[in-house]
């Protein structure tokens, strides 16, 4: 008993340590459970997932299990930089690697890939999702409707487009994407399936939407790593001078906030109505949509910096007419001032926040062509 | 007054509420086995620190199912959810041979409670999907279930991720306890 003791006091001086100090796989701080066949230590999250690879890993709590001698010397010898200079030394550049908040088929895959496929351990020149063409099904949702159906889908590094078809393929594809202006996030609780995945891209200055998932979680991954392989391919192509360190977040990105407020017009006497808003920080762009799986936008908003006249603010609105919700934001643009109205106070926090983080940094060249752009629509 | 009546002739039986308790080694698969009967969903687990608790209606029968964390050194809180139990379910995952041992032991400690006296067992023997699954006779054997004097026991095979097998093993608590 005694020895378990000391065994557990051993493992927590092992977690503490700086290369074990973040969980193994995403990232999170201070794990508290490992891999005593890996000789990782992971955070609860990522166990969950490591308990269903009983083939390649042992899951025990420091806390909450009972070590023995040989396990914990086993933990010693082995920890997460040894792991990680094994199981992850030939990760590609572009290849995603979830951070703790990710859904879960990212964090899944990433762990399968690394220690059930082990995909990282060598060198390998072709990937099926770096052949630079990767085609298969998808199921999509329909553009004016609920409905998901099953449309093959074609990303070539050659035209650096993404295809996908109706059911007869003869006719030709139904969209041709180019790969510029190509985003893609999972979305699982928007669309509602695991998988979920929202594709995004531009057509007439317009952010088009397309919402897809595969019943495959391997699949799913590899479209979206796919899609990132071939977005890394054209950056590089379209900003040589660059580094990788400089392109990797543009390769695709998440949205910093997404959820409904509600907006009136111009004259700020028009009746509020509901609108689903997201935030995509990089290009600056606060883009409303009537629900959360529309295909196009109804409006966009060009976020600034401070010093061209953009701010923020949380307001206690006077004499607003036919909001139901009482928590308001607004936003100060040089031409318009907008006024949004949250259900909840932490909705109206976290918005003041995120566009705060906008406004706060300054302007890229590319950013005031979207600016122009944005105002020529009106 | 009108509400009253419909009230009381809508029910004429109330239903019979029964406690079961869940336990078995970490990674047993007790919480799917649990979300599958409440949601009749997979749900993606992460190991329970403490417990979980869902009422079960099947058959007029209200099933209120603990599901109580298996790691080494929690088991020995088993002990504070055993009062009025009527039922143990004693899930294990029959594909791993190295810990049937330890399964074992636990169970027999469990079982020599005084508290659990009375209480029927079911054994799931769960993941009978995964390659080298032991069937039920072997486990019957390696968890010493012969052995047992004045218990009522049943050991059914489920695959919980596909849900085969539950129903039958509430199926066999069902009639145990309704003739109580």
């Amino acid at each position: 008993m005694a020895n378990r003791e000391k065994n557990k006091k051993t493992l927590l001086e092992l977690a503490k340590l700086p290369e074990n100090s973040c969980c193994a796989d995403c990232g999170a701080a201070d794990p508290d459970w490992a891999s005593y066949t890996l000789g990782i230590f992971v955070c609860l999250n990522c166990s969950g997932t490591h308990r269903n690879l009983p083939s390649v890993s042992r899951i025990k709590s420091i806390r909450l299990d009972f070590w023995d001698d040989e396990l914990v010397l086993f933990m010693k010898a082995n920890g997460n930089r040894t792991a990680k200079n094994f199981y992850e030394k030939f990760v590609p550049v572009f290849y995603y690697q979830p951070q703790p908040d990710d859904c879960e088929v990212l964090r899944e895959q990433w762990i399968r890939a690394k220690y059930e496929r082990m995909e990282f351990t060598e060198e390998k020149t072709e990937r099926s999702y770096t052949a630079g063409v990767y085609e298969g099904m998808l199921w999509k949702k329909g553009k004016d409707n609920g409905q998901f159906l099953e449309r093959k889908f074609v990303l070539s590094v050659q035209d650096f487009t993404l295809k996908y078809y109706k059911e007869d393929e003869s006719k030709g594809p139904k969209a041709v994407i180019s790969v510029k202006g190509l985003n893609a996030t999972f979305q699982p609780e928007k669309i509602g399936h695991a998988h979920g995945l929202q594709i995004t891209y531009s057509v007439d200055d317009h952010t088009r939407n397309l919402f897809v998932y595969h019943k495959n979680g391997l699949e799913i991954v590899n479209w979206f790593n796919a899609i990132r392989a071939i977005r890394h391919v054209y950056l590089k192509t379209a900003f040589p001078t660059a580094s990788d360190g400089d392109l990797i977040p543009w390769i695709t990105r998440s949205y910093l906030k997404e959820g409904y407020m509600e907006k009136t017009g111009p004259l700020q006497r028009e009746p509020f109505k509901k609108r689903w808003f997201i935030l995509d920080s990089l290009d600056r762009k606060l883009l409303y949509f009537k629900t959360q799986l529309d295909a196009i936008e109804l409006g966009v908003v060009f976020i600034g910096s401070e010093n061209h006249g953009y701010s923020v603010r949380e307001c206690v609105p006077k004499g607003t007419r036919g909001n139901k919700w009482k928590f308001g934001v607004i936003v100060e643009t040089p031409d318009r001032q907008f006024v949004f109205m949250c259900e909840q106070e932490r909705d109206q926090r976290e918005w003041v926040e995120a566009l705060k983080t906008v406004i706060s940094r300054p302007m890229m060249p590319q950013d005031y062509t979207t600016e122009a752009n944005i105002r020529r629509r009106k | 007054m009108g509400n009253y009546f419909t009230m009381i002739f809508s029910r004429p039986f109330p239903k019979k509420q029964i406690k079961l308790l869940m336990v078995g080694l970490d990674a047993a698969g007790k919480t799917t086995v649990l979300f599958k009967l409440k949601l009749g969903e997979v749900v993606t687990t992460i190991p329970t620190i403490g417990f979980n608790v869902e009422t079960v209606e099947y058959k007029n029968i209200s099933f209120a199912v603990w599901d109580v964390g298996g790691q080494s050194k929690i088991r020995g809180l088993w002990k504070y959810y055993y009062q009025y139990t009527e039922g143990l379910i004693f899930v294990v995952d029959s594909s791993d041979h190295d810990r049937i041992e330890t399964a074992a032991e636990e169970l027999n400690a469990m079982l020599a409670e005084d508290e659990m006296r009375d209480a029927v067992l079911l054994v799931l023997a769960n993941k009978q999907d995964l390659p080298k699954a032991m069937p039920v006779h072997e486990l019957t054997d390696r968890l010493g279930l012969h052995a047992l004097r004045g218990r009522q026991w049943f050991v059914q095979a489920t695959c919980a991720v596909q849900g085969s097998g539950l129903y039958e093993g509430l199926d066999w608590l069902s009639d145990q306890l309704s003739r109580r």
